[in-house]
């Protein structure tokens, strides 16, 4: 029988992604649409091997996000097990 | 201490790459397409960087890895892109997903697999990477930074500052407002695909009248006094669907999107015309903008942007920067260079070092081939080769035979680094005669007939033929003809269609002269090139003509010829005359046998 609770992916649509904060520009001075860098925004980091998520939700907490981090580790959890594909098709090049 | 070696990898976006580097001094660098020959392969380079692991002094091992951009703001763009579209978008929500995560949590142990274990790995954000490779491989002491492409992270444009072995960005436009993604629109509407066609979508431009650059600027963009910008977003459609645009746009054309392959007509080269007229625009006023900020006289540039050589053209003639000077690879696969950089100038104790042509020189970064091998192959390939043992007769030779007319194949010396050949990896024909287009295109590259070819000219003769700006070695600045060498078209030039009017000679350099008299210039400098400068000169010699056609030595579809199979199978299955390689000249006349088989085991060539 077909259930959307089972799926992590469609988990994390509705209950992450649906009260996520979207692209629209933070407030800026008027007159630009220029966003100031943030302090850091410079510097090599490390890269995330196993906590990406830990660090995405610290990035996620600074743009207001209360991610569910269990439905978000389960989405990427399954996301793991998919096959690393790379040819993708033009119109998703700004997504992944 | 021997200066920090940093390995920089760009993958799993669009042409992967990779470069090493000790301190600032560019020791390999190569894209992965080279070597696997899938073009624009984003895979990730396992061959590029065992080649350039080949290139560490002694056999060192790295100090440290770094991957250009950071997953993990790049997986918060994802999230918010989709929560745009929410409730919309569930299956392209689970696609992307499915895409981005194994490529984000799979890095560490691809590399620790090339690698082995106990390597630092660090990432670098994708504009910083870009900058770093703008500004650190520079001549420049300092300078102002401007990186212009579709997307990185969040950031699609860039405003910054470098200076000795600082480099900081202080300012973005993010994410959905893109510059680049608006001039991929465009190329998708007019038929050509998507981070490989833009580049014929700039060659069209001047076939057309830009007479929908004020309905771009109505409709599609908000441009601020600093040069910021802003895309009414409801006309595109970056997240979801099967293309990058809405129906909204559709309407406001007035014409359904041109089919792939099909005619192009005057509309779609207007509609090229009026995206490349607003495309300059925002490119010179963010470069005021960055000259205000910064008060420097010199800007360094990246992003796949700044390889739109009208534009950058236009820019060094405004004059708003005393100079100029743009990473020859500027789109993603400088990206692992400029992460290397970025990384080595944070970490190295010694100064930057200091040369005319800066870190980059010629930008000839991948694999040679000694002259023995080359020969050995052609020997057991049983192809009918003459050898030199002095290169200037080699030289005269292949300058004798492009002065009657052949084509000819360059293989010589280290592969160029960034999409254009420079010399090394090249295919080259006498400009002054009216049927070199059409031949190149049609016999050799198997690519539309009216795509313009690139001059490349000794750079001490330049100024005579070009109305230049600066000398640029990389191919990066479009710039006129020179009124002297133009030639009056016929009074009923106007009207004809796009191979008609391409067929009608601009100037006496007809190969080389676009229909708006621009050229796109390689100036050859003997110092970085001593052989490619060798041959134009006795080209010059010969003729009185210091330029010769330049095009990268290819088929359409194809990435840049690599190893020295790659040259022979290309020459022998195309109609170029003459195979210059390593100390070796092969003529398709000795050889029309082998040739002839090459030829029926050609296969189809894949459309870019």
């Amino acid at each position: 029988m077909f259930s959307i609770e089972a799926d992590p992916l469609t988990d994390c649509f509705v209950k992450v992604v649906a009260s996520y904060p979207g692209t629209q520009l933070p407030p800026a001075p008027e007159g630009t649409f220029f966003a100031a860098l943030p302090a850091g925004a410079s510097t090599a980091t490390d890269l995330p091997a196993g906590d990406l998520v830990e660090r995405f939700l610290t990035v996620a907490a600074s743009r207001g996000a209360d991610v569910d981090r269990a439905v978000l580790t389960a989405a990427i959890e399954k996301c793991e097990q998919e096959p690393l594909v790379t040819q993708i098709m033009p119109f998703h090049y700004t997504i992944a | 201490m021997p200066a920090p070696l940093i390995l920089g990898i760009s993958c799993h976006f669009h042409d992967a790459a990779a470069a090493l580097v000790e301190g600032d001094t560019i020791l390999a660098a190569i894209e992965e397409e080279r070597f696997t020959r899938r073009k624009h392969d984003a895979e990730f380079p396992v061959e590029a960087i065992a080649y350039c692991m080949t290139q560490a002094p002694g056999g060192r091992r790295p100090d440290a890895v770094v991957v250009y951009e950071d997953p993990v703001l790049k997986l918060d763009r994802i999230l918010a892109s989709f929560a745009d579209e929410y409730p919309g978008g569930g299956s392209d929500f689970r696609s992307a997903l499915r895409s981005f995560v194994p490529k984000a949590t799979t890095l560490p142990g691809l590399i620790e697999k090339a690698l082995g274990p106990g390597l630092p790995m660090l990432s670098v954000r994708h504009h910083q990477a870009h900058a770093a490779s703008a500004f650190f491989a520079s001549p420049f002491d300092e300078a102002a930074i401007l990186v212009i492409d579709g997307v990185g992270e969040w950031a699609t444009c860039s405003i910054g500052s470098g200076s000795d072995k600082t480099l900081t960005l202080t300012r973005e436009v993010r994410y959905p407002h893109s510059i680049g993604m608006l001039y991929s629109v465009f190329t998708s509407y007019c038929g050509f695909k998507v981070n490989s066609g833009e580049y014929k979508l700039m060659g069209l431009a001047p076939f057309g009248r830009a007479r929908f650059a004020d309905l771009f600027r109505e409709h599609l963009i908000e441009v601020a006094a600093d040069g910021s910008f802003k895309l009414d977003t409801s006309y595109f459609s970056f997240t979801v669907g099967q293309r990058m645009y809405t129906d909204k746009l559709v309407t406001l054309m007035g014409r359904p999107p041109r089919a792939e392959e099909s005619r192009i007509d005057a509309f779609y080269a207007d509609v090229a015309a009026s995206i490349q007229e607003v495309t300059e625009e925002l490119v010179l006023r963010l470069a005021t903008e960055a000259r205000r900020e910064t008060g420097m006289r010199r800007l360094c540039m990246a992003g796949g942007v700044a390889l739109n050589c009208v534009a950058n053209g236009r820019l060094a003639r405004a004059g708003i920067f005393d100079e100029i000077w743009v990473q020859p690879a500027a789109s993603d696969a400088g990206g692992a260079l400029g992460a290397a950089l970025a990384v080595a100038m944070e970490r190295s104790d010694e100064p930057r070092s200091r040369s005319r042509f800066g870190p980059q020189g010629g930008s000839y970064f991948g694999p040679g081939y000694a002259d023995a091998e080359i020969a050995t192959l052609l020997d057991e390939l049983g192809l009918v080769a003459q050898h030199f043992v002095d290169p200037a007769e080699r030289t005269r030779r292949v300058a004798a035979s492009l002065a009657e007319g052949m084509v000819v194949g360059r293989f010589q010396g280290r592969t160029e680094f960034g999409p254009r050949s420079l010399g090394n990896r090249s295919i080259l024909g006498d400009p002054r005669q009216a049927d070199m287009q059409a031949k190149i295109n049609l016999k050799i590259k198997f690519r539309e007939s009216w795509r313009p070819f690139a001059p490349a000219v000794l750079a001490e003769q330049a100024g005579e033929i070009f109305d230049l700006v600066n000398h640029d070695p990389y191919m990066l600045f479009v710039a006129n003809v020179r009124e002297r060498l133009s030639v009056d078209l016929p009074a009923d030039a106007n009207g004809l269609d796009l191979i008609e009017t391409v067929q009608q000679p601009r100037s006496n350099l007809p190969a080389i002269t676009h229909v708006d008299y621009s050229a796109r210039v390689q100036c050859v400098h003997r110092e970085l090139n001593s052989g490619f400068w060798e041959l134009l000169d006795a080209f010059r010699a010969l003729t009185g003509c210091p330029v010769l056609v330049n095009t990268s030595f290819n088929v359409r579809g194809e990435p840049i010829v690599n190893t020295p199979s790659d040259a022979i199978r290309c020459f022998l299955a195309t109609d170029i005359d003459v195979l210059d390689i390593g100390s070796s000249l092969v003529f398709k006349a000795d050889n029309l046998r082998a040739a002839g088989e090459a030829q029926k085991l050609q296969g189809q060539y894949v459309l870019d």
